[in-house]
């Protein structure tokens, strides 16, 4: 059922989320918006075309606990469950779906990850669809839309000085029922559904120069191209576009101890450092940035499809935006087809 | 059992046997503290485990124990690094944290009934071991055994025990050691795994190569088996990659689209042939 | 007035290309078109086939220095076009002996200023046609609209401030020596401003910072003092600064490179460009450079010497009497 919310009740909700769990929305900071822990509606910013860091940091922090030891003469293990439940606010469509793809590593085969898990099932996601797509975003070349709700909770989608909003799923249906309830007024269903509509074919301009088609099937004889050498060769080296893509997860365990106790992480790894791949006895099967920069790329647009039948990236620009030298996805995948084109 | 298989359960060193001559192979027999642990940890032959040492890290490491001889497990572990340097320091009595079992294993139903030749190089052996005494404690259910191992010097060779006394005792079962460079004891053969193997010459008929040592061993020994006329599905080989997580989540083991961790390490050579050439 | 950076881009590629051919060099590192007319990205070149694809545009900013240290194990010469800034940048590598003069061919591009692709890109004017030098002015003419765009405020700050226009010690140079004189002083008020701050206030506003960094090191990566063989945030026996993130490490790793770079820092200001998160690298570095200036009497700190101060110890200078 399609719903209506004022902007003042909107603020209203937040404000009672704020208070009654941890919300986490998008806040402008020194030029930067990205999202945070939120006290009040108040401190959050509206006018965005997407955070610069994404829902990853908090459905799969960058740094996380996951047990505490003791080791003075004896040995003890204890399990650290992740903590409170928390509501985010203002994903969008992009993001929405890179969870999706989070989740096919994280929590399927034969092992889950448990604190991914937990985190998950105790995340209400608040979608905002997209005003003003950046000149970045190319989610429709994934078949994705600056409207797209899957994986949402709730649904919002401006609507003149309103907000038309869609509960998804029981998570989401308790949110508008419980804090929400007396705040959201049943939508007319057929101008809702145009509102819906105007989302799902609003213009992405960089998504129409993306074309996705068969890149994974282009990429099963590319590993050995004289491209990765060239690309790769301006590569910094740096963990940008893997830090800031919300589909990247690459991870490493690491002790910190001091007088026989301490706690074991899980941090953030990038393919992209040096030693990432290194063994302890010094081999590295990716020694130079051609591996590295390949092995990101394959990952995303030929090893992750083969695995799980989907891209490993939602177009939503990241690595366009911020990679400091123009090393990324969408340029990756004009290329090819352009070398491809002319083999 | 901890909820999180990242989390490891608390074990036991209960014995420590130096290996080589230089003591930097040492093979560690541990037990889980809780029995239910133990119980549960059912492994194959070639899967390996994550051995940690806290405060240090962790570390992936072959059973290197055949899973026909319950009760306890044994990691053979070379000194090469931060962790390995920590556990090579431990003493009997000490309390580790171990989590596994993880990967595949080796082909057991493919080895039936098969002549088996292994050839293992240095500390290669160690997941070799576990399938040699699986296939020995059902003896009956294999062909003929050649076992091909080599070492540097006569004190590198592991698990000298069983190599030199235990399994020559087996019916139908032989076993060919060299060294690459002998000493004033050693009376046997010298020369590297790969020529050696081609001396002893194992008959490709009915029979499974399998393989594990250093990366230049087992690419010499590839072409060896090639020349014995083996074919790629008559190989099988183990990997060995950087891992963490050990569960197919963290993504630094990957060759291809292939985990090591879960979907290795043990491949026959017509599917490492698929495998882009990034190991 | 003056000839811009496009109006030398024939000449660099027949640069290249002759270099290439003649084997003088096996690779040349230049700029490249970006994703848009605003953003030109490092390219590196090794056949003569690609040289078309280097450009020169009045938005090549990017310092390519450090790319060197990629060819330092491989035999041959790398060429590579620097700018004024970008000189003092290889100073930097030169003379911290990383780099061998002998196997770099400097193609030189004097320069009168950069524009800030930032914030010509939020004009709205376009895949940019032609850049044209006014003097006080650059004049952009883009196929959506055109505007002349006063120096003072679309280039980058650095520029403003710079004395180091002409490359110095350049193999070629591109065109003739441009008038090397700073459009306005060097400006340190906002340092002034952070230093007068409460300390409550200012480490809030560090803070703040330091919170949002991802730990990417780009900055690191892009910074041509930051060039030692081995980084010691990148060792792992023993761990300098833990993985995790904690304001105490973050605020270890910014406080650990900003005192390795003082005093040798060359101004370039690559490390705040490159910021995905925006951090105000630059007002550390100026700080630091500040202090230079005024405790050590160098007047120009970024300008690499073969001692830098804080590389040096005189001990009849030495004013501490216990040791
Ligand atoms: S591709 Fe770009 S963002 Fe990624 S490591 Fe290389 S330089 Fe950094
Ligand atoms: S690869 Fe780039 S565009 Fe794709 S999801 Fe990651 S950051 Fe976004
Ligand atoms: S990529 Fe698409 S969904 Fe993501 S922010 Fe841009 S327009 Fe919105
Ligand atoms: S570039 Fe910015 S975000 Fe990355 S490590 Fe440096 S300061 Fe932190
Ligand atoms: S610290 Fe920043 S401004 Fe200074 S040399 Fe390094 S990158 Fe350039
Ligand atoms: S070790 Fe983490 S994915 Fe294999």
């Amino acid at each position: 059922m399609l719903l209506t919310i004022t902007a003042d009740n909107l603020k209203s909700l937040l404000d009672k989320l704020a208070r009654d769990s941890l919300l986490v929305a998008p806040v402008l900071e020194d030029g930067v918006t990205r999202l945070k822990p939120v006290k009040a509606a108040s401190e959050i910013a509206l006018d965005y075309s997407n955070t610069a860091t994404s829902i990853k940091d908090f459905l799969f922090p960058q740094s996380e606990d996951l047990l505490r030891f003791v080791t003075d003469g004896t040995l003890s293990i204890e399990e650290i469950k992740p903590e409170r439940a928390q509501v985010a606010f203002g994903i969008r469509p992009c993001d929405l779906a890179s969870v999706a793809l989070m989740d096919k590593v994280l929590t399927t085969g034969e092992y889950a990850d448990t604190h991914y898990q937990a985190r998950r099932k105790n995340t209400v996601l608040i979608g905002l669809a997209c005003e003003s797509p950046a000149d970045t975003c190319f989610c429709t070349s994934y078949g994705y839309n600056p409207g797209h709700s899957a994986g949402a909770d709730v649904m919002l989608y401006k609507d003149g000085d309103q907000y038309l909003a869609e509960a998804l799923s029981d998570k989401g249906r308790e949110v508008v029922g419980g804090p929400g309830e007396g705040l959201f007024k049943p939508a007319d269903e057929a101008a809702g559904q145009a509102v819906k509509k105007a989302y799902a074919e609003k213009e992405v301009p960089f998504g129409k120069e993306v074309d996705v088609e068969g890149i994974d099937q282009l990429l099963d004889n590319f590993f050995d191209d004289q491209y990765w050498d060239d690309v790769s060769k301006k590569c910094l080296g740096c963990g940008t576009c893997t830090y800031v893509c919300p589909t990247c997860h690459c991870f490493l365990l690491t002790d910190e101890a001091r007088g026989g106790e301490g706690l074991r992480f899980r941090c953030w790894d990038s393919c992209m450092f040096a030693n990432y791949t290194k063994m302890a006895g010094g081999h590295n099967p990716r020694p130079s940035k051609k591996e590295r920069v390949r092995q990101r790329f394959m990952h995303k647009l030929n090893y992750y499809p083969h695995r799980y039948h989907s891209y490993l990236c939602t177009g939503c620009g990241r690595c366009v935006a911020m990679c400091p030298v123009g090393l990324h996805i969408a340029g990756v995948i004009k290329d090819v087809k352009g070398v491809k084109a002319h083999a | 059992m901890p909820e999180n298989p990242l989390v490891p359960s608390v074990a036991t060193i209960d014995r420590i046997t130096p290996e080589t001559a230089a003591s930097d192979v040492k093979t560690f027999q541990v037990t889980f503290d809780d029995p239910a642990v133990m119980e549960r940890f059912n492994y194959m032959s070639g899967q390996c485990a994550m051995l940690s040492m806290f405060g240090v890290g962790e570390s992936m490491i072959s059973i290197t124990s055949s899973p026909t001889r319950r009760g306890f497990l044994e990691f053979s572990v070379k000194r090469t690094g931060r962790v390995t340097d920590v556990l090579h320091e431990a003493v009997e009595g000490q309390k580790i944290g171990v989590r596994g079992p993880y990967g595949n294993h080796f082909p057991l139903e493919m080895l039936k009934g098969k002549n088996l030749v292994f050839i293992g190089g240095g500390i290669g052996l160690a997941p070799l071991r576990s399938l040699i005494n699986n296939v020995l404690d059902n003896r009956k259910e294999y062909g003929r055994i050649d076992v091909v191992y080599g070492a540097r010097s006569p004190g590198d060779l592991c698990f000298k025990y069983e190599v030199l006394e235990n399994w020559t005792k087996y019916e139908n079962a032989q076993v060919h050691v060299t060294v690459d460079r002998g000493d004033e004891t050693w009376t046997g053969p010298v020369g590297f795994v790969p020529a050696f193997l081609e001396q002893v010459n194992p008959s490709p008929r009915d029979a499974v190569a399998v393989t594990c040592g250093p990366p230049i061993m087992i690419k010499l020994v590839l072409q060896s088996l090639a020349k014995l006329g083996f074919t790629d599905d008559q190989i099988v080989t183990t990997l060995e990659m950087k891992m963490q997580c050990g569960v197919g989540k963290c993504g630094r083991c990957n060759v291809g689209d292939k985990y090591v961790c879960i979907d290795g390490p043990v491949f026959t050579l017509s599917q490492l042939k698929q495998l882009p050439p990034e190991f | 007035m003056s000839a811009t950076f496009t109006d030398h881009q024939a000449a660099l590629r027949d640069e290249v290309k002759k270099l290439l051919t003649d084997g003088s060099i096996k690779g040349f590192i230049g700029y490249a078109r970006g994703r848009d007319s605003y953003h030109p990205v490092p390219a590196i070149v090794t056949r003569p086939d690609q040289v078309d694809g280097l450009i020169l545009d009045q938005f090549s900013i990017f310092g390519l220095t450090k790319y060197l240290l990629d060819y330092i194990f491989e035999d041959g010469k790398m060429g590579i076009v620097v700018k004024g800034c970008d000189a003092l940048g290889l100073g930097r590598l030169i003379n911290d002996h990383r780099v061998d003069r002998n196997k770099v061919h400097v193609v030189g591009l004097p320069c009168a200023g950069v524009l800030n692709g930032e914030k010509v890109a939020k004009l709205g004017l376009g895949k940019v046609q032609r850049v044209t030098d006014k003097g006080s002015a650059f004049l952009v003419e883009g196929d959506k609209g055109s505007k002349e765009l006063p120096k003072t405020e679309y280039l980058w700050d650095k520029c403003l401030w710079c004395e180091n226009h002409n490359p110095a010690g350049a193999d070629t140079l591109l065109g003739s020596e441009v008038e090397n004189v700073a459009m306005k002083p060097r400006d340190f008020s906002d340092i002034t401003a952070l230093e007068k701050m409460p300390s409550a206030e200012r480490a809030a506003f560090w803070t703040r910072q330091f919170s949002r960094c991802i730990r990417c090191y780009a900055c690191r990566n892009v910074c041509p003092a930051c060039n030692c063989r081995e980084c010691v945030f990148d060792i792992a026996d023993p761990r300098w600064v833990g993985n995790t993130v904690k304001l105490s490490e973050q605020q270890m790793f910014h406080f650990t490179r900003a005192f390795h770079v003082a005093g040798r820092c060359v101004d370039c200001g690559e490390c705040e460009r490159v910021c995905p998160m925006e951090i105000p690298l630059m007002k550390l570095q100026r700080k630091l450079q500040k202090d230079v200036i005024e405790l050590f009497g160098n007047p120009k700190p970024f300008v690499p010497s073969e001692v830098e101060v804080l590389g040096q110890f005189r001990v009849t200078e030495d004013p501490e009497e216990f040791m």
